[in-house]
């Protein structure tokens, strides 16, 4: 199920920092308080595939098609973040990256804020939020129009855990180890990809 | 930050959890490490944000853009995975 926690961690710190209570010299320290913390944050990630035998024995065990799936979703969302981007005046490289997210707001804001700044991350925030309330609140309408592979696709990283309830209920039991594999595949490459994306592309 | 540095982190982290080389009370933490880790930049970037007026006046703009990316993305995504695996499974 969806959680709100990250958001409304998120929203302290907002009026936390509007209502002007940071302590003095906040700006100069917030630089090396991030850099510090990724590389804590990568350091963890890695940690926690690590320790998953079972992570690496499922992965082999899969079809060539079904490790496709969360490299079509990921090429598909630059593809269609770039052109949708570029019409509302976006930069290619923000575009491509903050789509790259597929839905993993928390990870594309931190790494979109070390990258580009404190603007690309908000829109970064907002555009994978938004991604993946819509991909809840429409997974029927994607199994319909872009069959299960297509509604698999639009859950991104969320296939794993939130959205994946919703593609169970609308497409069927069956594809949900495949959502699953595909989500974690996602979640393992997004927090590369959005700041390779960015830098390859800016 | 340089990519070279997150991979690094990230093999390293891998090979720490793979070999399992932290002690078992690091270990069973790990996951709850790395959510505080998201909690604390999230927190971090948000009094950030909070501090940075013309970013939170110019939302509504930010926000036409940001719902832009959000639909180019679920499209592309479930356009490309529908040619990749077909209509009906996966």
């Amino acid at each position: 199920m969806f959680d709100p926690k990250p958001i409304l961690v998120l929203l302290a710190g907002v009026i936390l920092g509007a209502m002007g209570h940071l302590p003095e010299g906040f700006d100069d320290l917030i630089g090396p308080l991030l850099r510090g913390a990724l590389i804590l944050l990568f350091l963890a990630i890695g940690f926690d595939m690590g320790k998953e035998p079972r992570l690496w024995e499922t992965l082999r065990s899969l079809s060539g098609r079904a490790l496709m799936m969360p490299v079509a979703a990921l090429l598909g969302s630059v593809a269609g973040g770039i052109l949708t981007g570029i019409t509302v005046g976006l930069p290619v490289g923000l575009a491509a990256s903050a789509s790259a997210g597929c839905g993993y707001y928390s990870i594309t804001m931190i790494l979109l804020k070390e990258a580009a700044g404190i603007e690309a991350a908000t829109i970064g925030f907002v555009a994978n939020l938004a991604r993946e309330v819509l991909t809840i609140l429409a997974m029927p309408l994607f199994v319909r129009y872009f069959g299960k592979a297509g509604a698999l696709g639009a859950a991104g990283a969320t296939a794993m855990d939130t959205a994946l309830p919703f593609i169970i209920r609308s497409a069927g039991k069956e594809v949900a180890v495949h959502a699953f594999v595909s989500g974690v595949i996602l979640s393992l490459i997004i927090p590369l990809s959005v700041p390779l994306i960015y830098r390859l592309l800016s | 930050m340089d990519i070279l540095v997150f991979a690094l982190c990230l093999a390293i982290g891998i090979a720490a959890g793979y070999r399992n080389w932290l002690p078992p009370y690091l270990t069973s933490r790990s996951s709850w490490g790395l959510t505080a880790a998201v909690y604390l930049l999230l927190f971090l970037i948000g009094c950030e944000l909070g501090s940075y007026r013309s970013v939170l006046e110019q939302m509504s703009g930010l926000g036409v853009q940001a719902a832009a990316l959000c639909l180019g993305g679920l499209l592309g995504s479930a356009l490309l995975c529908r040619i990749v695996g077909g209509g009906g499974g996966v």
